[in-house]
């Protein structure tokens, strides 16, 4: 329960931070001087699906009390902040520039948020995907007890 | 969960930390914001000092000779790298030699580039006299020996341009052949040239409508003068000597050791905030984690008589104790440190924009060394606010503690 409530809730709150963050917060350049669009304009979009993307995984999330569910879903959180880091300083980046605001506020904002917000995924994972397989074992220690117990009357 | 094995000390202190996770967590929290603001403090620190010392050797010049006025304009341009573009009578710098007490000076000509639709900044061209020049000259000699031709750039460490590249300034492009080490002053965000370019750029800037403050009957104005005043000369005498002899021109006088003077007070200010703030909260956070420590261990004295009554030393119990402790400060710490680190390696160039005063990160070695030395200065934090209650935990016969347990 307080995993569920914990991990789904801050994660809904990265996600609105990545979504709005890069328009409201620390904010991208201005386009309205820009002749078409500048890459860090391009990565604010990319960062309001992906933040969209965190809100609907950290929601179910709230929803399903399964461990295994869960753990697939921290794998799914877990990527969508790898993407976000990927985007932010390779595949699409900000303005080459160092003085540029996208430059010197947004990128290394949405590198503090995605890489500890990563950390704690990543942590997360390992717990849930532990907490499995510790079901698992004692499933799996149930039913060979029960096949045992039923191998036993049937022998009379 | 710890897999099976022989139940040490240690070990014994990994599963009592495992057991209490919400008392550990909220022990290595303090640690952790402690060492954040330890390493923190330390590196923003040393960045303004740092910052203040390049600064007092890049100036390079006794005192700048401006347009009145626009003394405060220099110092930005100077300290903060604000682009400003300000002139003088080009005249002025053989007149200005005629004066007692001056050794060498050397014409400077400002202008500052527009806001661009390419998303870049706009940035202070610089353009020196390389005949005359004792402050730039020295400088880009190291990466430039043989001189910065006409046409071509070095640039500051913060300006996009590498080596090879071309900038456009004005609707010219201008290659760039030389890229600056970091000063941590405005030096980092402007363009240097020769003062051929620099009239050149000039030409463009008013053609492109940046009309302002340009004298249009004066084809040598430049925007400042650098003066080298002679040794043992004094700077007051000359200052108002050079008030004196230009008061028709409109000059002002901004001597450099008076700008240092003024960012080292206010360094000063700032670092004996920063010492008073780490040394309070290091103090705040003894206080806290042994009364967090005492707390925890006056409800652990049953633990602690079964240990005895099972066999276990006095030195062993005040041991288990210390350890707990130990590895309790040691993940705060590594935590603390692995925070300020990002936080700080992320956000320098913004600290340093936000600042404004001359600030310069230091090198990667000494980065590396506040770090380990900040992790442990906070890392002995729990080990010294614990030894007290381990001592006395230690101390107490068996009988005294089943007692106090009840």
């Amino acid at each position: 329960m307080q995993n569920r409530l914990l991990v789904g809730l801050s994660t809904i709150v990265v996600g609105i931070l990545l979504a709005l963050g890069p328009q409201l917060l620390f904010k991208i350049c201005d386009q309205e001087h820009h002749v078409g669009h500048s890459a860090c304009y391009w990565t604010g979009q990319a960062t309001i699906a992906i933040g969209i993307v965190l809100v609907l995984l950290g929601t179910v999330y709230l929803l399903f009390n399964n461990a295994g569910i869960r753990a697939g879903l921290s794998i799914g959180i877990t990527s969508a902040l790898v993407l976000t880091l990927l985007v932010v300083n390779v595949l699409i980046g900000v303005d080459p520039d160092p003085m540029m605001p996208c430059h010197t506020t947004t990128l290394p904002a949405l590198n503090v948020i995605s890489i500890l917000s990563l950390a704690l995924a990543v942590a997360n994972t390992g717990y849930l995907l532990r907490l499995v397989r510790v079901h698992q074992a004692q499933t799996d220690q149930a039913l060979a007890y029960h096949a045992a117990e039923q191998k036993a009357i049937a022998k009379g | 969960m710890l897999p099976a094995g022989r139940l040490t000390l240690f070990r014994i202190a990994i599963i009592n930390i495992l057991r209490r996770p919400a008392r550990s967590l909220c022990l290595a929290g303090v640690v952790a914001l402690l060492a954040f603001v330890l390493i923190g403090g330390s590196l923003l620190a040393n960045s303004l000092s740092n910052g203040a010392a390049n600064m007092a050797d890049r100036l390079g010049a006794d005192a700048l000779i401006v347009p009145a006025g626009y003394e405060y304009d220099v110092e930005g341009a100077l300290l903060r790298g604000e682009p400003s573009s300000f002139y003088l009578s080009g005249d002025l710098v053989y007149r200005l030699m005629q004066l007692a007490g001056i050794k060498q000076a050397s014409p400077q000509l400002f202008i500052a580039t527009f806001a661009s639709s390419h998303c870049s900044f706009p940035v202070q061209m610089i353009g020196y006299d390389p005949q005359t020049d004792f402050v730039i000259v020295p400088w880009l000699s190291q990466s430039l020996p043989a001189g910065l031709p006409d046409g071509e750039v070095v640039v500051g460490s913060s300006i996009k341009g590498m080596v090879g590249d071309t900038l456009m300034f004005f609707g010219r492009d201008y290659p760039v052949v030389g890229k600056l080490e970091a000063t941590g002053t405005g030096f980092d965000t402007s363009v240097f040239v020769n003062m051929t370019t620099a009239r050149v750029a000039l030409g463009d800037y008013v053609k492109l409508g940046g009309l302002m403050n340009v004298p249009s009957d004066d084809a040598n104005a430049v925007s400042s003068i650098t003066v080298q005043i002679e040794p043992g000369y004094d700077r007051a005498t000359f200052t108002r000597s050079v008030r004196a002899g230009f008061r028709d021109e409109g000059v002002g006088v901004v001597l450099t050791q008076r700008l240092i003077g003024s960012v080292s007070s206010g360094l000063d200010v700032l670092l004996g905030i920063i010492v008073v703030l780490i040394s309070f909260l290091w103090i705040l956070s003894i206080g806290v984690l042994a009364l967090l420590f005492t707390l925890s261990l006056g409800e652990r004295r049953r633990e602690f008589a079964v240990f005895r009554a099972l066999g276990a030393a006095r030195h062993q119990i005040a041991l288990l104790v210390l350890i707990e402790s130990a590895l309790i400060s040691l993940g705060g710490a590594l935590v603390g440190t692995a925070l300020v680190s990002l936080v700080y390696l992320s956000f320098s160039p913004l600290i340093g924009i936000s600042i404004e005063m001359p600030y310069l990160q230091p090198a990667a070695p000494v980065i590396a060394l506040l770090l380990v030395v900040g992790l442990l200065a906070s890392s002995v934090t729990g080990p010294l606010a614990a030894l007290f209650t381990a001592l006395k935990t230690g101390r107490q016969a068996t009988a005294s503690l089943f007692k106090a347990g009840e």
